[in-house]
């Protein structure tokens, strides 16, 4: 896979996790390091580790600096003032998932990875992705709804 | 609403500004350091897949053999050993005969070390394939797992010197099929001297004697020197 589909991929999964453009970037870029310097190649790239470490390191990020400092920027994107209505009120019904629900839709709709990157990304069963995705599609399409 | 419609929604809602650092950061990035046994395992997937099935078809003989009570085994075994050799060489040469060495000697793996791991890999498969094989053929026969080895490991290793060699010199390089012929010259031998009865003979009193050990040694020394002088002169094999 292209190295920058995949720095895309990875920064995309921690922007929405500390809602901050240079932490992310930061975390990203910290995230390809630890890969290389483990694994050694950044060209033939197993993402489910670096979603791994990316996790870790946001992890480490939320002990480090309190929440609430890293969840205002969300609805702040540069260059994205013009948000449609529609926009708003997923990203609202979004706001409502819990965490873990989020992240599911996040990597596979928007980072379409497939379901097997995502069990070992997130240490669950396939029957759990399924069970947890489906529920998330659900309440998200019960608030879009509301 | 349908299920597009829902999918694009959350894509539309899950955009991220635009990272400013990406481009700078992906051009300063460099490959780290890989150790060999990492190397060695990077390069595992690329032994093809016929070579593992030859392997696996030689061990399932050796229990098939052993099952049935099929006393050659290990000299058929023996006999089948060379096709190994040759299999590791084609695998070696496989470099030049896509015309990819110029491009693999200037990549981050050299093509002396992609040879290499190829040869180790290959070698290690021989040694497990001998490792499984000796001792259930023994152990069925009564023999000593060490001469059953031997009878085993003998037309491997001369297979391997014979065509490392040849594939050095200009007429190897030449000829792309020299170890096939080789291979076929050994197991020729070998058939031979197993199936005349002077030449069993003479084959059991020289393994039974310490001698075959000594053969074993000598013939695993010189493969190594064979598969040195082929990596060190790698330039002018590919």
């Amino acid at each position: 896979m292209d190295v920058g589909k995949i720095y895309d991929k990875i920064y995309r999964y921690v922007y929405f996790r500390v809602n901050d453009r240079t932490l992310a970037e930061d975390i990203t870029q910290e995230t390809f390091l630890r890969y290389i310097g483990k694994y050694g190649n950044a060209g033939s790239v197993e993402i489910r580790y670096m979603y791994t470490i990316a996790r870790n390191l946001c992890t480490d990020e939320y002990r480090r600096i309190k929440p609430e400092s890293l969840s205002e920027e969300m609805e702040e994107i540069p260059g994205d003032s013009g948000i449609s209505e529609e926009k708003m009120a997923v990203r609202q019904a979004l706001e409502k998932l819990p965490y873990e629900d989020r992240e599911i839709l996040l990597l596979r709709y928007v980072n379409e990875e497939p379901a097997g990157t995502i069990c070992k990304a997130l240490g669950i069963s396939r029957f759990a992705l399924y069970r947890r995705q489906k529920k998330a599609e659900d309440k998200l399409r019960r608030e879009l709804e509301a | 609403m349908d299920n597009n419609e829902f999918k694009n929604l959350i894509k539309n809602a899950y955009c991220a500004p635009k990272p400013v650092r990406k481009d700078e950061f992906i051009s300063k990035l460099r490959p780290g350091k890989v150790s060999t046994f990492r190397m060695l395992l990077q390069q595992i997937p690329y032994i093809r897949p016929y070579v593992w099935i030859i392997s696996a078809v030689i061990i399932g003989i050796a229990i098939a053999g052993s099952v049935i009570g099929g006393e050659g085994t290990d000299r058929l075994i023996g006999l089948i050993m060379p096709i190994t050799a040759v299999v590791g060489m084609i695998e070696n040469g496989r470099s030049k005969r896509y015309n990819m060495s110029e491009l693999e000697m200037a990549t981050r793996f050299s093509l002396r070390s992609v040879i290499l791991a190829r040869m180790a890999i290959m070698g290690f498969l021989a040694v497990i394939v001998t490792a499984i094989a000796s001792p259930v053929i023994a152990n069925s026969f009564g023999m000593q797992a060490v001469m059953t080895a031997e009878t085993i490991l003998m037309p491997y290793l001369m297979t391997m010197i014979i065509s490392l060699h040849i594939e050095r010199s200009p007429l190897g390089r030449e000829n792309g099929l020299s170890s096939v012929v080789v291979a076929g010259a050994v197991m020729l031998l070998f058939f031979l001297i197993w199936e005349s009865e002077t030449g069993i003979v003479l084959y059991s009193s020289f393994i039974s004697g310490g001698c075959g050990v000594a053969a074993v040694i000598v013939l695993g020394a010189l493969t190594l020197t064979e598969q040195w002088l082929t990596v060190r002169n790698v330039e002018a094999f590919a």
